[in-house]
Protein backbone atom coordinates (compact mmCIF):
# COMPACT_ATOMS: atom_id res chain seq x y z
CA UNK A 1 0.00 0.00 0.00
CA UNK A 2 1.26 3.89 -0.65
CA UNK A 3 2.38 5.39 1.83
CA UNK A 4 0.51 8.76 3.41
CA UNK A 5 1.21 11.61 5.19
CA UNK A 6 0.47 11.17 8.80
CA UNK A 7 -2.05 14.40 8.48
CA UNK A 8 -2.35 18.05 6.64
CA UNK A 9 0.45 19.77 8.32
CA UNK A 10 3.21 17.17 7.52
CA UNK A 11 2.50 17.77 3.87
CA UNK A 12 2.31 21.33 4.69
CA UNK A 13 5.66 21.67 6.19
CA UNK A 14 7.64 19.25 4.07
CA UNK A 15 6.19 21.49 0.62
CA UNK A 16 7.01 24.40 2.77
CA UNK A 17 10.33 22.91 3.48
CA UNK A 18 10.62 22.21 0.10
CA UNK A 19 10.16 25.64 -1.45
CA UNK A 20 12.27 27.48 1.14
CA UNK A 21 15.82 27.01 0.29
CA UNK A 22 19.27 28.65 0.38
CA UNK A 23 17.91 30.56 -2.72
CA UNK A 24 15.02 32.40 -0.11
CA UNK A 25 17.84 33.74 1.80
CA UNK A 26 20.51 34.28 -0.99
CA UNK A 27 18.81 34.93 -3.84
CA UNK A 28 16.01 37.05 -3.82
CA UNK A 29 17.15 39.97 -2.07
CA UNK A 30 19.43 40.61 -4.21
CA UNK A 31 17.18 40.26 -7.32
CA UNK A 32 14.77 42.42 -5.98
CA UNK A 33 17.53 45.14 -5.45
CA UNK A 34 19.15 45.37 -8.63
CA UNK A 35 15.34 44.56 -10.44
CA UNK A 36 13.70 48.00 -9.61
CA UNK A 37 13.68 47.89 -6.21
CA UNK A 38 10.36 48.49 -4.21
CA UNK A 39 8.99 48.60 -7.84
CA UNK A 40 9.84 44.95 -8.41
CA UNK A 41 7.55 43.74 -5.72
CA UNK A 42 4.28 44.52 -8.39
CA UNK A 43 6.04 42.11 -11.02
CA UNK A 44 6.58 39.42 -8.24
CA UNK A 45 3.34 39.32 -6.92
CA UNK A 46 1.92 39.35 -10.22
CA UNK A 47 4.10 36.08 -11.02
CA UNK A 48 3.36 34.50 -7.90
CA UNK A 49 -0.30 34.89 -8.40
CA UNK A 50 -0.37 33.80 -12.30
CA UNK A 51 2.69 31.40 -12.36
CA UNK A 52 3.73 30.12 -9.14
CA UNK A 53 0.32 29.35 -7.46
CA UNK A 54 -1.43 27.85 -10.19
CA UNK A 55 1.46 25.78 -11.38
CA UNK A 56 1.26 24.47 -7.72
CA UNK A 57 -2.47 24.13 -7.68
CA UNK A 58 -1.52 22.39 -10.96
CA UNK A 59 1.17 19.41 -9.47
CA UNK A 60 -0.31 18.93 -6.21
CA UNK A 61 -4.09 18.00 -8.60
CA UNK A 62 -1.91 15.90 -10.59
CA UNK A 63 0.25 13.86 -7.62
CA UNK A 64 -3.10 13.17 -5.52
CA UNK A 65 -4.96 12.82 -8.60
CA UNK A 66 -2.71 10.11 -10.46
CA UNK A 67 -1.00 9.13 -7.11
CA UNK A 68 2.71 8.33 -8.40
CA UNK A 69 5.65 10.93 -9.01
CA UNK A 70 6.29 12.76 -12.43
CA UNK A 71 6.55 10.08 -14.94
CA UNK A 72 4.39 7.82 -13.41
CA UNK A 73 1.51 11.32 -13.40
CA UNK A 74 2.69 11.57 -16.81
CA UNK A 75 2.29 7.98 -18.04
CA UNK A 76 -0.97 7.79 -16.61
CA UNK A 77 -2.31 10.81 -18.52
CA UNK A 78 -0.72 9.42 -21.57
CA UNK A 79 2.12 7.42 -22.31
CA UNK A 80 3.84 9.22 -24.62
CA UNK A 81 4.10 11.95 -21.78
CA UNK A 82 6.32 9.79 -19.83
CA UNK A 83 9.12 11.04 -20.87
CA UNK A 84 8.78 14.53 -19.47
CA UNK A 85 8.22 13.11 -15.73
CA UNK A 86 12.36 11.93 -15.85
CA UNK A 87 13.27 14.76 -17.80
CA UNK A 88 12.17 16.41 -14.54
CA UNK A 89 13.70 13.12 -12.37
CA UNK A 90 16.92 13.80 -13.76
CA UNK A 91 16.79 17.64 -13.20
CA UNK A 92 16.69 16.82 -9.64
CA UNK A 93 19.29 14.06 -9.79
CA UNK A 94 21.17 16.65 -10.75
CA UNK A 95 20.55 19.15 -8.26
CA UNK A 96 20.74 16.50 -5.95
CA UNK A 97 24.88 15.75 -6.37
CA UNK A 98 25.50 19.41 -6.37
CA UNK A 99 23.72 20.86 -4.03
CA UNK A 100 25.53 18.28 -1.21
CA UNK A 101 28.45 20.28 -1.84
CA UNK A 102 26.63 23.47 -0.60
CA UNK A 103 25.29 21.95 2.71
CA UNK A 104 28.78 20.78 3.20
CA UNK A 105 30.11 24.17 3.00
CA UNK A 106 27.35 25.59 4.84
CA UNK A 107 27.93 22.95 7.88
CA UNK A 108 31.63 23.81 7.93
CA UNK A 109 31.01 27.74 8.11
CA UNK A 110 28.56 26.39 11.01
CA UNK A 111 32.04 25.81 12.98
CA UNK A 112 34.22 28.40 11.77
CA UNK A 113 31.44 31.23 13.03
CA UNK A 114 32.78 30.06 16.43
CA UNK A 115 36.30 31.62 16.04
CA UNK A 116 35.17 33.97 12.79
CA UNK A 117 37.75 31.77 11.12
CA UNK A 118 37.50 33.84 7.92
CA UNK A 119 39.53 36.67 9.40
CA UNK A 120 40.25 39.83 7.65
CA UNK A 121 39.70 38.37 4.12
CA UNK A 122 36.54 35.96 4.01
CA UNK A 123 37.06 35.78 0.26
CA UNK A 124 40.22 34.37 -0.24
CA UNK A 125 39.50 32.12 2.94
CA UNK A 126 36.55 31.13 1.22
CA UNK A 127 38.44 29.99 -2.05
CA UNK A 128 41.87 29.23 -1.05
CA UNK A 129 41.41 27.94 2.31
CA UNK A 130 37.76 26.05 1.98
CA UNK A 131 37.67 25.07 -1.22
CA UNK A 132 40.90 25.38 -2.22
CA UNK A 133 39.94 25.81 -5.54
CA UNK A 134 41.61 25.84 -8.75
CA UNK A 135 41.60 28.11 -10.97
CA UNK A 136 40.65 25.85 -14.21
CA UNK A 137 37.92 23.70 -14.08
CA UNK A 138 40.05 21.31 -16.56
CA UNK A 139 40.41 18.36 -14.91
CA UNK A 140 39.17 18.06 -11.04
CA UNK A 141 42.29 19.03 -8.92
CA UNK A 142 41.93 16.34 -6.68
CA UNK A 143 39.24 15.84 -3.69
CA UNK A 144 39.42 18.65 -0.81
CA UNK A 145 40.72 16.64 1.99
CA UNK A 146 39.07 19.30 4.32
CA UNK A 147 35.41 18.42 3.17
CA UNK A 148 35.76 14.57 3.24
CA UNK A 149 34.57 14.62 7.10
CA UNK A 150 31.54 17.27 6.78
CA UNK A 151 30.22 15.46 3.08
CA UNK A 152 30.31 11.95 5.12
CA UNK A 153 28.16 13.59 7.84
CA UNK A 154 25.51 15.39 5.69
CA UNK A 155 25.47 11.91 3.70
CA UNK A 156 24.67 10.28 7.34
CA UNK A 157 22.21 12.58 8.01
CA UNK A 158 20.36 12.48 4.68
CA UNK A 159 20.29 8.81 4.35
CA UNK A 160 19.00 8.44 7.96
CA UNK A 161 16.05 10.93 7.03
CA UNK A 162 15.21 8.99 3.54
CA UNK A 163 15.56 5.75 4.85
CA UNK A 164 13.15 6.75 7.58
CA UNK A 165 10.57 7.49 4.75
CA UNK A 166 7.81 10.22 4.32
CA UNK A 167 6.47 9.88 8.04
CA UNK A 168 9.42 8.73 10.28
CA UNK A 169 12.03 10.95 8.27
CA UNK A 170 11.02 13.60 6.06
CA UNK A 171 7.92 14.81 8.62
CA UNK A 172 10.07 14.78 11.34
CA UNK A 173 12.94 16.64 9.86
CA UNK A 174 10.77 19.18 8.45
CA UNK A 175 9.09 19.28 12.05
CA UNK A 176 12.45 20.12 13.55
CA UNK A 177 14.08 22.12 11.01
CA UNK A 178 11.81 24.62 10.16
CA UNK A 179 10.88 26.27 13.27
CA UNK A 180 14.72 26.25 14.01
CA UNK A 181 15.01 28.02 10.74
CA UNK A 182 11.94 30.52 12.03
CA UNK A 183 13.35 31.18 15.03
CA UNK A 184 17.14 32.15 13.45
CA UNK A 185 15.67 33.71 11.14
CA UNK A 186 13.59 36.32 13.54
CA UNK A 187 16.50 37.06 15.82
CA UNK A 188 18.40 38.17 12.86
CA UNK A 189 15.77 40.30 11.45
CA UNK A 190 15.49 42.09 14.66
CA UNK A 191 19.28 42.12 15.17
CA UNK A 192 19.86 43.23 11.78
CA UNK A 193 16.95 46.31 12.14
CA UNK A 194 18.69 47.72 15.18
CA UNK A 195 21.70 48.48 13.24
CA UNK A 196 22.98 51.73 12.36
CA UNK A 197 22.74 52.03 8.72
CA UNK A 198 20.13 48.88 8.23
CA UNK A 199 18.29 51.61 7.26
CA UNK A 200 20.04 51.84 4.00
CA UNK A 201 20.40 48.18 3.67
CA UNK A 202 16.36 48.45 3.30
CA UNK A 203 16.67 51.76 0.91
CA UNK A 204 18.62 49.82 -1.46
CA UNK A 205 16.70 46.61 -1.42
CA UNK A 206 13.21 49.02 -1.47
CA UNK A 207 13.00 52.05 -2.84
CA UNK A 208 11.23 51.78 -5.90
CA UNK A 209 12.54 52.53 -9.48
CA UNK A 210 9.63 52.42 -11.43
CA UNK A 211 11.51 52.32 -14.95
CA UNK A 212 12.38 49.13 -14.36
CA UNK A 213 8.66 48.25 -14.38
CA UNK A 214 8.92 48.71 -18.21
CA UNK A 215 11.78 46.42 -19.04
CA UNK A 216 11.01 42.41 -19.68
CA UNK A 217 14.11 41.97 -18.05
CA UNK A 218 12.76 42.66 -14.95
CA UNK A 219 9.34 40.63 -15.20
CA UNK A 220 11.64 37.54 -16.54
CA UNK A 221 13.30 38.13 -13.23
CA UNK A 222 10.35 37.98 -11.40
CA UNK A 223 8.65 35.16 -13.22
CA UNK A 224 12.52 33.15 -12.82
CA UNK A 225 12.54 34.06 -8.69
CA UNK A 226 9.46 33.02 -8.31
CA UNK A 227 9.22 29.74 -10.32
CA UNK A 228 12.74 28.99 -8.65
CA UNK A 229 12.14 29.39 -5.50
CA UNK A 230 8.82 27.13 -5.35
CA UNK A 231 10.38 24.10 -6.39
CA UNK A 232 7.81 23.49 -9.42
CA UNK A 233 8.65 22.10 -12.85
CA UNK A 234 11.43 19.47 -11.41
CA UNK A 235 8.82 16.73 -9.79
CA UNK A 236 8.94 17.37 -6.32
CA UNK A 237 5.52 18.96 -5.37
CA UNK A 238 3.90 15.92 -7.78
CA UNK A 239 5.93 13.67 -5.88
CA UNK A 240 5.33 14.83 -2.07
CA UNK A 241 1.70 15.51 -3.07
CA UNK A 242 0.95 12.05 -4.38
CA UNK A 243 1.31 10.44 -0.74
CA UNK A 244 -1.65 12.63 -0.09
CA UNK A 245 -5.01 11.33 0.77
CA UNK A 246 -8.25 11.33 -2.31
CA UNK A 247 -9.88 14.42 -0.44
CA UNK A 248 -7.20 16.44 0.54
CA UNK A 249 -7.78 20.46 -0.42
CA UNK A 250 -5.05 21.34 -2.67
CA UNK A 251 -6.06 24.82 -3.84
CA UNK A 252 -6.02 26.62 -0.51
CA UNK A 253 -2.68 24.34 0.29
CA UNK A 254 -1.16 25.84 -2.37
CA UNK A 255 -1.61 29.20 -1.85
CA UNK A 256 -0.32 28.84 1.66
CA UNK A 257 2.59 27.08 0.50
CA UNK A 258 3.32 30.33 -1.44
CA UNK A 259 2.43 32.96 0.44
CA UNK A 260 4.82 31.04 3.13
CA UNK A 261 7.42 30.52 1.20
CA UNK A 262 7.51 34.14 -0.16
CA UNK A 263 6.38 35.69 2.60
CA UNK A 264 9.43 34.14 4.13
CA UNK A 265 11.78 36.00 1.49
CA UNK A 266 10.59 39.09 2.11
CA UNK A 267 11.40 38.80 5.75
CA UNK A 268 14.37 37.37 5.51
CA UNK A 269 15.56 39.72 3.02
CA UNK A 270 14.69 42.17 5.64
CA UNK A 271 17.22 40.68 8.13
CA UNK A 272 20.07 40.13 5.55
CA UNK A 273 19.73 43.65 3.71
CA UNK A 274 19.53 45.55 7.43
CA UNK A 275 22.91 43.59 7.88
CA UNK A 276 24.51 44.48 4.37
CA UNK A 277 23.51 47.65 5.30
CA UNK A 278 25.16 48.05 8.52
CA UNK A 279 28.37 46.77 6.99
CA UNK A 280 28.49 49.34 4.55
CA UNK A 281 27.93 51.70 6.95
CA UNK A 282 30.50 50.42 9.09
CA UNK A 283 32.88 50.26 5.80
CA UNK A 284 31.75 53.83 4.97
CA UNK A 285 30.90 52.41 1.29
CA UNK A 286 27.33 52.22 -0.82
CA UNK A 287 25.27 49.48 0.26
CA UNK A 288 25.70 48.46 -3.90
CA UNK A 289 29.60 48.17 -3.31
CA UNK A 290 29.15 45.42 -0.91
CA UNK A 291 25.63 43.64 -2.16
CA UNK A 292 26.03 40.13 -3.35
CA UNK A 293 23.99 36.89 -4.20
CA UNK A 294 24.54 33.37 -4.00
CA UNK A 295 27.27 32.29 -2.68
CA UNK A 296 29.09 35.31 -2.92
CA UNK A 297 26.81 36.54 -0.34
CA UNK A 298 26.63 33.24 1.67
CA UNK A 299 30.58 32.91 1.73
CA UNK A 300 32.16 36.02 1.53
CA UNK A 301 30.07 39.29 2.00
CA UNK A 302 28.09 37.91 4.82
CA UNK A 303 30.87 36.18 7.08
CA UNK A 304 32.44 39.75 6.74
CA UNK A 305 29.35 41.44 8.08
CA UNK A 306 29.05 39.28 11.01
CA UNK A 307 32.77 39.96 11.62
CA UNK A 308 31.93 43.31 11.95
CA UNK A 309 29.13 43.24 14.01
CA UNK A 310 29.50 45.15 17.03
CA UNK A 311 28.58 42.24 19.50
CA UNK A 312 27.82 38.70 19.89
CA UNK A 313 29.38 37.44 16.35
CA UNK A 314 29.91 34.24 16.85
CA UNK A 315 26.12 33.72 17.35
CA UNK A 316 24.75 35.72 14.19
CA UNK A 317 27.41 33.81 12.47
CA UNK A 318 26.03 30.23 13.60
CA UNK A 319 22.46 31.67 13.41
CA UNK A 320 23.10 32.62 9.87
CA UNK A 321 24.84 29.59 8.86
CA UNK A 322 22.37 27.18 10.83
CA UNK A 323 19.26 28.82 9.65
CA UNK A 324 20.96 28.06 5.81
CA UNK A 325 21.67 24.59 6.65
CA UNK A 326 18.14 24.00 7.62
CA UNK A 327 17.16 25.41 4.86
CA UNK A 328 18.95 23.50 2.38
CA UNK A 329 18.53 20.18 4.11
CA UNK A 330 14.41 20.54 4.00
CA UNK A 331 14.79 21.17 -0.10
CA UNK A 332 17.77 18.48 -0.29
CA UNK A 333 15.45 15.56 1.29
CA UNK A 334 12.89 16.74 -0.96
CA UNK A 335 14.54 16.46 -4.12
CA UNK A 336 16.18 13.43 -3.67
CA UNK A 337 12.73 11.88 -2.42
CA UNK A 338 11.25 13.64 -6.33
CA UNK A 339 13.70 10.87 -7.45
CA UNK A 340 13.18 8.30 -5.15
CA UNK A 341 9.05 7.96 -5.78
CA UNK A 342 9.70 8.27 -9.20
CA UNK A 343 11.91 4.76 -9.31
CA UNK A 344 9.90 2.99 -6.69
CA UNK A 345 7.00 3.89 -8.57
CA UNK A 346 8.02 2.29 -12.10
CA UNK A 347 9.62 -0.78 -10.59
CA UNK A 348 7.80 -1.62 -7.62
CA UNK A 349 10.34 -1.53 -5.42
CA UNK A 350 10.05 -1.09 -1.77
CA UNK A 351 11.15 2.02 -0.20
CA UNK A 352 14.39 1.16 0.97
CA UNK A 353 15.86 -0.77 -2.33
CA UNK A 354 14.21 2.63 -4.37
CA UNK A 355 16.25 4.81 -1.67
CA UNK A 356 19.64 2.26 -2.25
CA UNK A 357 18.98 2.86 -5.70
CA UNK A 358 19.13 6.59 -6.02
CA UNK A 359 21.31 7.50 -2.80
CA UNK A 360 24.33 5.25 -4.09
CA UNK A 361 25.14 6.70 -7.15
CA UNK A 362 24.29 10.47 -6.00
CA UNK A 363 26.88 9.56 -3.50
CA UNK A 364 29.67 8.79 -5.78
CA UNK A 365 28.60 11.29 -8.42
CA UNK A 366 28.33 14.49 -5.57
CA UNK A 367 32.55 13.53 -4.81
CA UNK A 368 33.27 15.92 -8.17
CA UNK A 369 31.40 18.33 -6.27
CA UNK A 370 33.92 18.50 -3.28
CA UNK A 371 37.14 18.08 -5.69
CA UNK A 372 39.45 21.56 -6.23
CA UNK A 373 37.82 22.03 -9.21
CA UNK A 374 34.12 21.57 -7.84
CA UNK A 375 32.79 24.63 -7.42
CA UNK A 376 33.39 25.84 -11.25
CA UNK A 377 31.49 22.18 -12.30
CA UNK A 378 29.14 23.43 -9.29
CA UNK A 379 28.40 26.61 -10.96
CA UNK A 380 28.06 25.24 -14.56
CA UNK A 381 25.18 22.32 -13.47
CA UNK A 382 23.15 24.87 -11.59
CA UNK A 383 23.15 27.18 -14.28
CA UNK A 384 22.34 24.13 -16.63
CA UNK A 385 19.69 22.97 -13.95
CA UNK A 386 17.66 26.17 -13.71
CA UNK A 387 18.00 28.01 -17.02
CA UNK A 388 17.69 25.26 -19.21
CA UNK A 389 16.20 22.12 -17.32
CA UNK A 390 13.80 24.03 -15.45
CA UNK A 391 12.30 26.01 -17.25
CA UNK A 392 12.61 23.59 -20.82
CA UNK A 393 10.47 21.54 -18.10
CA UNK A 394 7.87 24.18 -17.44
CA UNK A 395 7.35 25.04 -20.63
CA UNK A 396 6.87 21.45 -21.86
CA UNK A 397 4.53 20.44 -18.74
CA UNK A 398 2.39 23.44 -19.45
CA UNK A 399 2.44 22.96 -23.10
CA UNK A 400 1.47 19.11 -22.98
CA UNK A 401 -1.32 19.69 -20.18
CA UNK A 402 -2.87 23.15 -21.11
CA UNK A 403 -2.91 22.24 -24.73
CA UNK A 404 -3.03 18.50 -25.15
CA UNK A 405 -4.69 17.50 -22.45
CA UNK A 406 -7.43 19.00 -20.75
CA UNK A 407 -7.09 21.54 -17.82
CA UNK A 408 -10.43 21.87 -17.26
CA UNK A 409 -10.80 18.13 -16.34
CA UNK A 410 -7.69 18.99 -13.85
CA UNK A 411 -9.48 22.13 -12.37
CA UNK A 412 -12.55 20.33 -11.61
CA UNK A 413 -10.84 17.75 -9.64
CA UNK A 414 -9.39 20.07 -7.55
CA UNK A 415 -12.73 22.13 -6.85
CA UNK A 416 -14.05 18.66 -6.10
CA UNK A 417 -12.29 18.75 -2.55
CA UNK A 418 -10.80 22.15 -2.10
CA UNK A 419 -11.46 24.53 0.36
CA UNK A 420 -12.85 27.10 -2.73
CA UNK A 421 -13.11 26.90 -6.04
CA UNK A 422 -10.36 28.19 -8.57
CA UNK A 423 -12.02 29.76 -11.51
CA UNK A 424 -11.36 29.86 -15.24
CA UNK A 425 -8.35 32.48 -14.49
CA UNK A 426 -6.54 29.52 -13.53
CA UNK A 427 -6.66 27.95 -16.49
CA UNK A 428 -5.46 30.77 -18.75
CA UNK A 429 -3.07 31.22 -16.39
CA UNK A 430 -1.22 28.51 -16.94
CA UNK A 431 -2.39 28.28 -21.03
CA UNK A 432 -0.74 31.76 -22.20
CA UNK A 433 0.57 33.67 -19.71
CA UNK A 434 3.46 31.50 -18.09
CA UNK A 435 4.35 29.45 -21.28
CA UNK A 436 5.19 33.05 -22.83
CA UNK A 437 7.07 33.94 -20.29
CA UNK A 438 8.85 30.75 -19.63
CA UNK A 439 9.77 29.90 -23.20
CA UNK A 440 10.55 33.41 -23.75
CA UNK A 441 12.81 32.73 -20.74
CA UNK A 442 14.16 29.66 -22.03
CA UNK A 443 15.05 31.00 -25.86
CA UNK A 444 17.30 33.95 -24.27
CA UNK A 445 19.00 31.68 -21.85
CA UNK A 446 19.68 28.85 -25.48
CA UNK A 447 20.73 32.10 -26.94
CA UNK A 448 23.05 33.20 -24.38
CA UNK A 449 24.22 30.06 -23.76
CA UNK A 450 24.89 29.08 -27.51
CA UNK A 451 26.72 32.40 -28.74
CA UNK A 452 28.61 33.03 -25.17
CA UNK A 453 28.75 30.03 -23.24
CA UNK A 454 28.83 30.52 -19.41
CA UNK A 455 30.97 31.94 -16.65
CA UNK A 456 34.40 31.06 -19.50
CA UNK A 457 34.14 27.10 -18.18
CA UNK A 458 34.32 24.80 -20.72
CA UNK A 459 31.20 24.37 -23.15
CA UNK A 460 31.73 20.28 -22.70
CA UNK A 461 30.55 20.55 -19.06
CA UNK A 462 27.77 22.33 -20.44
CA UNK A 463 26.78 19.52 -22.71
CA UNK A 464 27.26 16.64 -20.66
CA UNK A 465 24.66 18.08 -17.91
CA UNK A 466 22.18 18.81 -21.02
CA UNK A 467 23.28 15.06 -22.38
CA UNK A 468 22.54 13.46 -19.22
CA UNK A 469 18.89 15.06 -18.87
CA UNK A 470 17.78 14.20 -21.95
CA UNK A 471 19.47 10.34 -22.47
CA UNK A 472 17.74 10.05 -18.76
CA UNK A 473 14.45 11.26 -19.97
CA UNK A 474 14.40 9.09 -23.55
CA UNK A 475 15.68 5.54 -21.35
CA UNK A 476 14.02 5.60 -18.81
CA UNK A 477 10.97 6.36 -20.68
CA UNK A 478 11.54 3.68 -23.08
CA UNK A 479 12.38 0.67 -20.72
CA UNK A 480 8.97 -0.66 -19.61
CA UNK A 481 7.58 -0.94 -15.80
CA UNK A 482 5.54 -2.90 -14.16
CA UNK A 483 1.97 -2.75 -15.23
CA UNK A 484 0.47 -1.18 -12.51
CA UNK A 485 2.74 1.90 -13.08
CA UNK A 486 0.33 2.38 -16.49
CA UNK A 487 -2.89 2.54 -14.69
CA UNK A 488 -4.59 5.34 -13.82
CA UNK A 489 -6.99 5.49 -10.82
CA UNK A 490 -10.27 5.28 -11.87
CA UNK A 491 -11.36 8.70 -10.58
CA UNK A 492 -8.73 10.17 -12.65
CA UNK A 493 -9.19 11.99 -16.02
CA UNK A 494 -8.20 10.01 -18.62
CA UNK A 495 -6.28 11.33 -21.95
CA UNK A 496 -9.46 10.17 -24.25
CA UNK A 497 -12.36 11.10 -21.56
CA UNK B 1 14.06 55.16 3.82
CA UNK B 2 12.19 57.27 1.65
CA UNK B 3 7.97 56.85 1.79
CA UNK B 4 7.47 54.99 -1.32
CA UNK B 5 10.18 52.47 0.32
CA UNK B 6 8.12 52.19 3.43
CA UNK B 7 5.26 51.36 1.18
CA UNK B 8 6.67 49.09 -0.96
CA UNK B 9 7.85 46.90 2.10
CA UNK B 10 4.28 46.95 3.58
CA UNK B 11 2.61 46.16 0.64
CA UNK B 12 5.33 43.07 0.57
CA UNK B 13 4.72 42.24 3.48
CA UNK B 14 1.18 42.77 4.04
CA UNK B 15 -0.10 41.01 0.62
CA UNK B 16 2.34 37.79 1.93
CA UNK B 17 1.69 37.42 5.17
CA UNK B 18 -2.05 38.61 5.01
CA UNK B 19 -2.17 35.21 2.31
CA UNK B 20 -0.36 33.29 5.25
CA UNK B 21 -3.19 34.54 7.71
CA UNK B 22 -6.37 34.07 5.35
CA UNK B 23 -4.96 31.11 4.07
CA UNK B 24 -4.71 29.38 7.65
CA UNK B 25 -8.09 30.89 8.80
CA UNK B 26 -9.47 29.57 6.09
CA UNK B 27 -8.23 25.72 6.49
CA UNK B 28 -9.02 26.29 10.08
CA UNK B 29 -12.32 27.15 9.37
CA UNK B 30 -12.66 23.71 6.66
CA UNK B 31 -11.44 21.44 8.83
CA UNK B 32 -13.89 22.42 11.93
CA UNK B 33 -16.60 22.26 9.08
CA UNK B 34 -15.31 18.50 8.33
CA UNK B 35 -15.20 17.68 12.09
CA UNK B 36 -18.48 18.58 12.93
CA UNK B 37 -20.05 17.09 9.61
CA UNK B 38 -18.11 13.63 10.50
CA UNK B 39 -19.32 13.81 14.33
CA UNK B 40 -23.45 14.46 12.69
CA UNK B 41 -22.70 11.22 10.46
CA UNK B 42 -21.24 9.25 13.58
CA UNK B 43 -24.28 10.72 15.38
CA UNK B 44 -26.88 9.39 12.78
CA UNK B 45 -25.21 5.76 12.65
CA UNK B 46 -25.50 5.58 16.34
Amino acid sequence: MRDQWNSKLAFILAAIGSAVGLGNLWRFPYIAATNGGGAFIFPYLFAILTAGIPILILEYTLGKTYRSGAPGTFARINRKFEALGWFQVAISFLITVYYFAIVVWVLCYIGYSFTLAWGDDSTTFFVSDVLQATSSADGTGGINGHLVIPFLVVWAIVAFIMYRGINKGIDIACKICLPILLLCTIIIVIRGITLPGAIDGLAYMFTPDWSAIAQPSVWVAAYGQVFFSLSIAFAIMISYSSYLPKDEDVVNTAFLTACCNHGFEIFAGIGIFSIIGYMAYAQGVGVEDVAAAGVGLAFMVFPTAISTLPALNTLFGVLFFVSLFTAGLTSLISIIQAVITGIQDKWEMSHNKATTVVLIPAFIISFIFITKSGLDYLDFADYIANSFGIVLAGVIELLLIGWFFKPEKIRQVANLTSNFNIGQWWTWCLKIVTIVVLGYTFIINMAGFLKEGYGGYPMWIGWVCIAFLVIVAIVFAAVKGKPGFYQKPDDAPGYED
Amino acid sequence: MTASAIVMMCIACIGLWGGIAVSAAIMVKSNKKKAAAAMEAQKEEA
